[in-house]
């Protein structure tokens, strides 16, 4: 079950379009937390009880490259399942952002459909069936 | 035009195509003849847009106020509050991101890096810019758009 997402944007346009397209994707009981940047969203990972980060690349403090090398080298976050939401992106750095550990790429302008596939993968893996 | 700058300008319109339609729902329509176009005046929001590889450049979006307004509802939805300023300005600079990263996705090799800086968001009369490489105008709707880059040069 993917029961609360943090969503880490600096663009509260893209935190609302990313929200909403989760919720249309069929995840309507997920709940969300907020982060604007890496630094916010990694001291919330740590505080809460977090089943999913969604990140974009590019934000001040602590971008989302960061932010997930911080994730995966923390013993208690390493297993938090992280999707990488980004306009800047083509198949090298998506090739080196899942090497770095992200569960998948999903390229701007998103749309439901675009996260539906990307979440409907990570349920299929073992550890959430 | 050179090649090089035509398959700039071609990326860049496919870019702003995809975004506008995706974002906002909205067909737009490019003017090719820039004594066509009503400049958008100061009553603006705008948004500048750092690219720092694989070439320096900037990209510029223009807003009327009145379009950005309709934009905010299109990406808000039905809310009770109509969106201020600061959303507004959030809007029309997610809007220029995604743009851009559909432009260079299109215009860069698949094995080259690109990466983009932090945008600079506000309203009224644009910072002053460096020479203007490309400019591309739009409507939509009743409204003139105009997207515009500053960095290297193509007519060489």
């Amino acid at each position: 079950m993917i029961e609360t997402i943090l969503v880490a944007d600096d663009s509260s346009t893209a935190r609302m379009i990313i929200k909403r397209c989760i919720e249309i994707a069929g995840f309507m009981n997920a709940s969300f937390i907020e982060a604007t940047d890496g630094k916010e969203a990694l001291q919330l990972a740590k505080e809460n009880k977090v089943d999913l980060l969604i990140t974009d690349l590019n934000m001040p403090n602590m971008d989302g490259q960061t932010l997930m090398k911080h994730v995966k080298a923390s013993p208690r976050l390493h297993d938090l399942p992280v999707v990488v939401i980004s306009s800047a992106s083509n198949k090298k750095i998506e090739t080196e952002l899942i090497e770095n550990g992200a569960f998948a790429v999903v390229n701007k302008p998103i749309t439901p459909a675009s996260v539906a596939k990307a979440l409907d993968n990570l349920l299929q893996q073992d550890q959430w069936g | 035009m050179s090649e090089a700058k035509s398959r700039f300008k071609e990326e860049l319109t496919s870019a702003i195509s995809k975004t506008m339609e995706n974002m906002t729902f909205e067909d737009v329509t490019f003017i090719d003849d820039q004594e066509d176009v009503e400049p958008v005046d100061k009553n603006k929001y705008w948004a500048i847009l750092p690219i720092e590889e694989p070439f320096k450049g900037e990209l510029v979006l223009e807003v009327p106020k009145e379009c950005g307004k309709n934009f905010a509802l299109e990406v808000f939805g039905d809310i009770d509050v109509a969106p201020g300023d600061e959303a507004i300005e959030d809007i029309v600079a997610e809007m220029l991101n995604t743009v851009t990263g559909g432009f260079l996705k299109g215009l860069v090799s698949k094995d080259e890096t690109f990466h983009l800086g932090l945008p600079q968001k506000g309203q009224g009369e644009l910072p002053p810019l460096d020479e203007i490489n490309v400019s591309v105008y739009l409507t939509v709707g009743e409204h003139s758009l105009c997207v515009r880059y500053i960095g290297n040069d193509f007519s060489e």
